[in-house]
């Protein structure tokens, strides 16, 4: 056990070194400076209790960041479950919409592809690339936005966003699987 | 013979670790013989490309903020900080 004048002395390096990352990183993620700032708060406080565990097998910073994610996955867990509780029903449409891809035999409705893919670049080079794939992200159900957002913005592992979402792996394989599909669809008809 | 709607779930079940030996076979067969689940594969990469450049984006609008930042607010926060790990 480390002893605790030297985790708080260590602490008080990081605190001054890492929290303005920490803070934009969470102001950016929650929208919202007061509850940012509250977050980065817990993240130290987080990270003096576990502070035995961290054994300087990661950088600080890298391991500072993913006790904020957590904490951040922490608080859209408790909001999303109010949308769990009374069955959100964004995400029943969501559901139809996804499953209108394909006929009742399970075939594309629409079996030729889009010839937008063919040429990625100029999707990805899009003027108002950021603005057309909020829209899209946008469209789609919280959880759903925010289980999609954590595999690929945050790269969590599906575990890590079962536990922090409090969903099943069906669940979340179905919620990747669907959110992919209607991101799809969303930009083939916006980046036209 | 799997059904489009299957092999597309069987696209996004890949990226796991759970993904069985008989289910890339299946998947793999599927492929080869339709072409809209095959532009479908390389559309979901295209999406994944889409994520990373939308946070890469992200990453720079919130180093170009920092300089906005008020320098005075996250001294308060980390003086905050601080005193509280000292009562710990």
């Amino acid at each position: 056990m480390t002893k605790d004048h030297e985790k708080k002395e260590a602490l008080n390096t990081w605190v001054d070194e890492y929290s303005d990352g920490l803070l934009r990183w969470a102001e950016y993620k929650l929208g919202s400076k007061n509850l940012a700032e509250d977050l980065v708060q817990d993240c130290f406080m987080a990270a003096f209790q576990a502070y035995d565990k961290f054994e300087g097998r990661s950088k600080a910073k890298t391991w500072l960041f993913s006790i904020l994610n957590r904490k951040i996955a922490d608080y859209y867990r408790s909001h999303i479950s109010d949308f769990k509780n009374y069955a959100d029903p964004h995400i029943a449409a969501a559901e139809n919409q996804t499953a209108a891809i394909f006929s009742s035999d399970g075939h594309w409705e629409n079996m030729n592809p889009d010839p937008i893919w063919e040429d990625e670049k100029s999707l990805l080079d899009h003027p108002d690339f950021r603005e057309k794939f909020h829209a899209c992200l946008d469209d789609l159900p919280v959880l759903w936005r925010e289980v999609i957002h954590s595999k690929y913005l945050q790269s969590l592992s599906g575990e890590e966003i079962c536990q922090a979402l409090d969903i099943s792996t069906t669940n979340y394989w179905q919620i990747t699987h669907r959110a992919k599909l209607l991101l799809k669809s969303c930009i083939e008809t916006y980046w036209k | 013979m799997l059904s489009c709607a299957k092999a597309t779930e069987y696209l996004n079940l890949r990226e796991e670790k759970t993904f069985s030996f008989k289910q890339n076979m299946q998947l793999n067969m599927h492929l080869l013989a339709c072409k809209t689940c095959k532009a479908y594969e390389s559309q979901s990469e295209t999406i994944k490309k889409m994520f990373k450049q939308y946070h890469s984006e992200a990453d720079t609008e919130v180093k170009s903020e920092a300089k906005s930042t008020n320098q005075k607010e996250i001294e308060t926060l980390k003086e905050s900080i601080k005193a509280q790990i000292e009562k710990l």
